[in-house]
This record gives C-alpha cells, sequence and structure tokens, in this order.
C-alpha cells in the first residue's frame, strides 16, 4: 500500500465524526438512486411485459392489401370473407416460417389463420375471433398452456380452446359443443378441450383457439395463413431486428410492437430520464459534499501536508492524499448506500403492496459504486489542488 | 578542518515582497563541513529562519548560490528537491509538528515512507532502535497528543533520524520546552552528532545553548555578524557572547562586583 493512502486512510478515521457525516450523506444519496432506479426499471419492465409479453412483437403479414383495415373490421365480425380480402394472406408462408426459424434471431415464429365468427346459442350469437395455429408454436407467445384454467392445449380437429369469459357467459365447460357461424353463413360445431384465462376480459370473451389446419379449412379454404407472428428474446430489439428482416424480404408487411405502442414508449422514456435527472442531481449533491468537507480538511490539515512536504513528499503525494479520501469516500459510501438502497427496496417489496416486485440487478449496483467512487474521485480535485499547492514554509513560518 | 563540505552559500539573498521589497538576507557566504554542531543565533527577525529554510531547501533564496553536497540546489526540479531533502535533510521545528492521527512509531517511519513510497518493515528496527535511543520505548505507540512536549520533541528527532541524513537542521528545537527537558534534548543532539556524525545547524537565541556548539554562526539584521569556532574555554565564550545586559553578570564572574 502506498503512504499516501495510508495517510489518506487514517486521515479519514481519526477526523471521525466528519467522516461519519459524509459517509451517511453518500450512504442516503446512492440507496435514493438505487431504489429509485430499480423502481423505475422494474416498473418499465412490468408495464412492457404486461403489454408484449404475451403477444406478438414482429408480425408478418402480405403487403398486397391494406390488412389494418381487414383486422380492424374483422375485429368487429362484420365482414364477409370476400376474395378480396384473401389477397392479405400469405400464401407462401411454409418458407417464410422456415426462412424466421432458420434466422436464429426469432425465439417463436408462429403463423395463424384467424377470421371473424359468431358464437351462437339460442336466439343471441356473440362476435368472436377464430385462430388456427399450432398449439405449441402460439403457446411460445401467448402462454396458454400456464394460463389454461381447465382441460389441455392438445387440440386436434374440431376441438377447440375457449376463454374463461365465454366459459361463463355459456356455462360451458371442457367436453361441451358450441357452434360457430362462420362468415360464409356456414356453421360448425366444435369441442372445447380447454378453457384458458390470457388475464384480459376481451381476449377471454372472444378468442376460440383451434389447430392451424382446421382453421385453415373453415377459413381461408386455400394453403395460406392471415399473419405470422413471433416473438424475440430482447424485445426492444424489435425495431431493429424488424428492420433487418424488411431489408431482406420482399412483399412482406413487417410491423413491430414499438411502432403500435409508440404512446407508451415515449411514457417509458420520459420517465426514465426524469430519473436519471433526478439520479444525476443526487449525485451532484454527494460530490459537492465531498468536496467541501474534502477542502475543509486540507486546512484543517495544512500543518501535517506542510511538514510531510518537508519531509520530502512531493507535491502530487499531497494532492493524491485528498484524491484518495474522495474515492475513498466514494467507494465505501456508495457499498454503504447499496446495503440500505437493497434493504430499503426488500421493505418495499415486502409492506407497500404494489403489484410488482421492485427488482435490484447486480450490475446496477456495480455501476452505480464505479460512478460514485470515479467521480468522488474527481470531486477531490479542486481540494487535492489546494494541497498540492499548499507551501510548507508558510506553514511553518506560521505555527 | 578537512572534512567534506555538505553546504556552499555564495551570496545569499532573500527579497519578501513584490510591491513593498524587504530584503531581509543581504548577501550571505557560509561552508559547512560534515558532522559540524553549529549554533545560529541572533536576535528575533535578524534572518535566522529565513537562512535556516533556505539552506535546508524548504525555502529557495531570490538571488545567491547554495551548493548542497556538491549539488547546485538551483538546478534541481521540484521532485528532485524533495527526494533530496527526504534523504539528506532532517527537520525540527519548535511546534514538533507531529502528524497527531499517527503513532510515535509512526511520525518517526514517515520519511522512510515517503523515501521507499510504501511502509517497509525493515525501517521498523531502526525507529524502534532510535527511539530507545531518544528514550521513548515507553510511548512507542502513543499518539502526539498523549505524550509531552519533550516526548513529542524526542519523536520529532528519532524522525529527522530515521533517512540517516548528513545534515538535520533545527529551529529553536526547545523553544517551548522547560529547562531541564532542554538540557536533555541538547545532550542528546550533542551524543547523536557524535554516534552518527550527523551534522547540526541550531537556530536558537538561547546564548547558553549556544555556548555549547562546536560553531557558533551569529547574525545581525540580515548579515553574519560573526562565524566562528567555540574554543575549549567556555568562560571566555561566556563573555563573548554574552549580550550587553549580561554584562553585569560578567563583571560578577570576573570579580569586580558584589551582586
Amino acid at each position: 500500500m502506498r503512504f499516501e493512502w495510508k495517510i489518506a486512510l487514517r486521515f479519514l478515521r481519526e477526523s471521525r465524526v466528519q467522516t461519519i457525516f459524509i459517509l451517511a450523506g453518500i450512504a442516503i444519496g446512492v440507496s435514493v438512486q438505487i431504489f429509485l432506479s430499480s423502481l423505475i426499471i422494474s416498473l418499465q419492465d412490468n408495464l412492457v411485459e404486461s403489454t408484449v409479453g404475451s403477444s406478438s412483437h414482429i408480425t408478418f403479414s402480405s403487403k398486397q392489401n391494406d390488412f389494418e383495415d381487414i383486422i380492424e373490421q374483422s375485429n368487429d365480425g362484420f365482414i364477409e370473407n370476400s376474395p378480396e380480402s384473401k389477397k392479405g394472406e400469405l400464401g407462401d408462408w411454409r418458407n417464410l416460417t422456415i426462412l424466421l426459424r432458420e434466422s436464429g434471431m426469432l425465439k417463436a415464429v408462429s403463423p395463424i389463420v384467424e377470421s371473424s365468427a359468431f358464437l351462437a346459442s339460442g336466439q343471441s350469437n356473440t362476435p368472436v375471433i377464430i385462430k388456427g395455429v399450432d398449439p405449441n408454436e402460439a403457446d411460445k407467445i401467448y402462454n396458454i398452456s400456464s394460463r389454461l384454467e381447465s382441460g389441455s392445449l392438445d387440440i386436434n380437429g374440431n376441438e377447440v380452446l375457449i376463454g374463461v369469459e365465454l366459459q361463463k357467459t355459456y356455462k360451458l365447460d371442457v367436453g361441451s359443443f358450441i357452434k360457430l357461424v362462420l362468415p360464409t353463413g356456414k356453421s360448425e360445431s366444435l369441442l372445447v378441450k380447454g378453457v384458458f384465462d390470457l388475464e384480459n376480459k376481451l381476449v377471454n370473451n372472444s378468442w376460440l383457439i383451434i389447430d392451424i389446419d382446421r382453421g385453415q379449412k373453415l377459413i381461408s379454404k386455400t394453403d395460406s395463413v392471415t399473419r405470422i407472428e413471433s416473438q424475440i428474446e430482447d424485445v426492444f430489439a424489435a425495431d431493429s431486428v424488424g428492420a433487418y428482416f424488411e431489408d431482406r424480404l420482399q412483399d412482406i408487411e413487417i410491423t413491430n410492437w414499438k411502432d403500435e405502442n409508440a404512446s407508451l414508449l415515449s411514457a417509458l422514456n420520459s420517465q426514465g430520464s426524469s430519473s436519471l435527472t433526478i439520479q444525476v442531481f443526487v449525485l451532484l449533491a454527494i460530490l459537492l459534499g465531498i468536496s467541501s468537507v474534502l477542502g475543509i480538511s486540507v486546512v484543517q490539515k495544512s500543518r501535517e501536508i506542510g511538514i510531510l512536504k518537508a519531509m520530502g513528499a512531493r507535491d502530487i503525494s499531497a494532492s493524491r492524499i485528498f484524491l484518495m479520501q474522495g474515492a475513498a469516500l466514494g467507494f465505501i459510501g456508495s457499498i454503504l448506500g447499496c446495503a440500505l438502497g437493497v434493504a430499503l427496496t426488500m421493505t418495499f417489496n415486502k409492506f407497500a403492496g404494489a403489484s410488482f416486485s421492485i427488482i435490484i440487478r447486480l450490475v446496477n449496483l456495480v455501476s452505480i459504486i464505479a460512478i460514485t467512487t470515479g467521480a468522488s474521485f474527481l470531486s477531490a480535485l479542486v481540494p487535492s489542488l489546494k494541497s498540492k499547492k499548499l507551501n510548507p514554509i508558510e506553514v511553518i513560518r506560521n505555527g | 578542518m578537512d572534512r567534506p563540505l555538505l553546504i556552499e552559500v555564495n551570496d545569499i539573498r532573500k527579497t519578501y515582497g513584490t510591491i513593498v521589497k524587504n530584503e531581509v538576507l543581504h548577501g550571505i557566504n557560509l561552508e559547512f563541513e560534515e558532522g559540524e554542531f553549529a549554533s545560529l543565533i541572533g536576535p528575533s527577525g535578524c534572518g535566522k529562519t529565513t537562512l535556516l529554510n533556505i539552506l535546508g531547501i524548504l525555502d529557495t533564496p531570490t538571488s545567491g548560490e547554495l551548493l548542497f553536497m556538491g549539488r547546485n540546489v538551483d538546478e534541481m526540479t521540484p521532485n528532485e528537491l524533495s527526494s533530496f531533502r527526504n534523504r539528506n535533510v532532517g527537520f525540527i521545528f519548535q511546534f514538533h509538528y507531529l502528524l497527531p492521527e499517527f503513532t510515535a512509531l509512526e511520525n518517526v517511519l514517515l520519511p522512510s515512507w515517503i523515501k521507499a513510497g510504501r511502509p517497509t518493515d525493515e525501517k521498523r528496527d531502526r525507529a524502534l532502535e532510535l527511539m530507545r535511543l531518544v528514550g521513548l520505548e515507553k510511548v512507542i505507540n502513543n499518539k502526539a497528543p498523549e505524550m509531552s512536549g519533550g516526548q513529542q520533541q524526542r519523536v520529532a528527532i528519532a524522525r529527522s533520524l530515521i533517512n540517516n541524513p548528513s545534515l538535520i537542521f533545527a529551529d529553536e528545537p526547545t523553544g517551548n520546552l522547560d529547562s531541564e527537558n532542554t538540557d536533555q534534548i541538547y545532550g542528546l543532539l550533542r551524543d547523536i552528532n557524535k554516534e552518527f556524525n550527523t551534522g547540526f545547524l541550531i537556530v536558537t537565541h538561547d546564548r547558553h545553548i549556544a555556548a555549547k556548539s562546536k560553531r557558533i554562526i551569529e547574525m545581525d539584521d540580515g548579515n553574519v555578524k560573526r562565524d566562528f569556532l567555540v574554543s575549549e574555554d567556555s568562560e571566555s565564550l561566556w563573555a563573548d557572547i554574552s549580550p550587553k545586559y549580561c554584562h553585569e553578570c560578567k563583571k560578577y564572574m570576573e570579580g569586580q562586583t558584589n551582586l
């Protein structure tokens, strides 16, 4: 250990009250930074997860028709499956699916054939959406298997999965039959194989999930799908991954969740930047505190510095002693702050009763320690220059 | 004397102030040999401390030349000056200037830390030996505020010796000690001088102390007034350096008057 370290640490240790106060200041500041940043990140994750956790991140459809219109109308359940709308379907979906899977960039690729229909029961008809999917691929996107209330995901032929709302409304159960009226006017009878709860009332009230082969026979009658849905590992890369495929695929309309949720993202962004602003100001307050404490310390220790210089300590050593004190305060203070921040967060998680838990990331702690230590080192620059310039003669002459 | 020269001073001047110039040293010429034990005396404000600080290369002269162990101090960089001071010069000040955060032993070791860049174990034994020499066995781990003035000054003496310097500058080293402690400290400095051949230049206004030196440099108003070796006959010396107010006692000693 360099002797400057020994002196720096001894100065801090012997000015006990001063050191404890500034360490407490740093620790409180850092704990607020950790709590705040973890809260904001967890909240964002929670919002993003609830927004896109169980939906398509990047969607591939045909460019040949204004597909949005079809979706909107079909959601209302009024569209006739006219020949025109078929132009919007993906004919070459098998090759495209293979291509997308082989790209290795998507963690789930789920072709889907979709149409509106009516669930007929006695006098009333309820508009529903039929989704023909490969249940195993769709499960990767919608997490159906883990959210099945009853029955199983294994659907074949005329078997159907229904939402929990429909189940309640029509008092259905696994093994019940439902009667479906298709846009073409034809009606079909389907066997309820399972009941899901996708935590969305509209979905639970309108989605009917059937096997893709059956869906094609019912809806498109040709070997095409409505679109291909996909999920990626890093949700925020949806736009860049989308752009990657856009460059490589022709006649394919590619949409991503970020474009469709611009207002949510901008809210998250401004939340993130206000959190950053607060953190910067907290850090600034910490640095001013360290700088002023060390500034006072230089004056208090001017005799000691003078005598060290008289004994042959170089000017740079005299300045290092204070830079090291700054770094040591920042390092120890931020570690204490981490402990305090973690305790604060655990208390929040236990007692605040929020709908989500704050997760503290190790990388967050490490970077806060690194930033605080580095910045504290810099905040000691002014005091260290004062120490560097101190002339031993002045000190010795003035006793 | 034909011992090697430690210090050679040629026409050193020191001026303070930029607008109103105040020259406090008016061209000092001095030579200082290895192992000398000299006192620097003179009235307050005559420039003793200024000269001492310049000789100890803590301060720089406004003009003139200082050769220290044959090296022109003027040509050294600040870092060279620092290491040179660390290796070759020791300081003992009136106000001890111990670091109160450190123990007596650590204070003694400080110059060796500065020299090596980091604390080393080898120096510890030497430090302990020096502390025994100055009679500090019992307060090795005491911090400065836990020691008496005399003890603190002994720590400062041991500290000035740790790097085995060729010359120790002492500015009123017993200035705030009682007479008993003063005698002990001077005895100690003389012993060290004899044992290690360490040169001493001691600023003092106490002529009784000066009389115990081998050489006396007397300053007056920025000039060296007298510079002479002390003869064995201390009584004649006593008379020689006694200030005027002591003439009465001189007469008494010479049997010319009764008190």
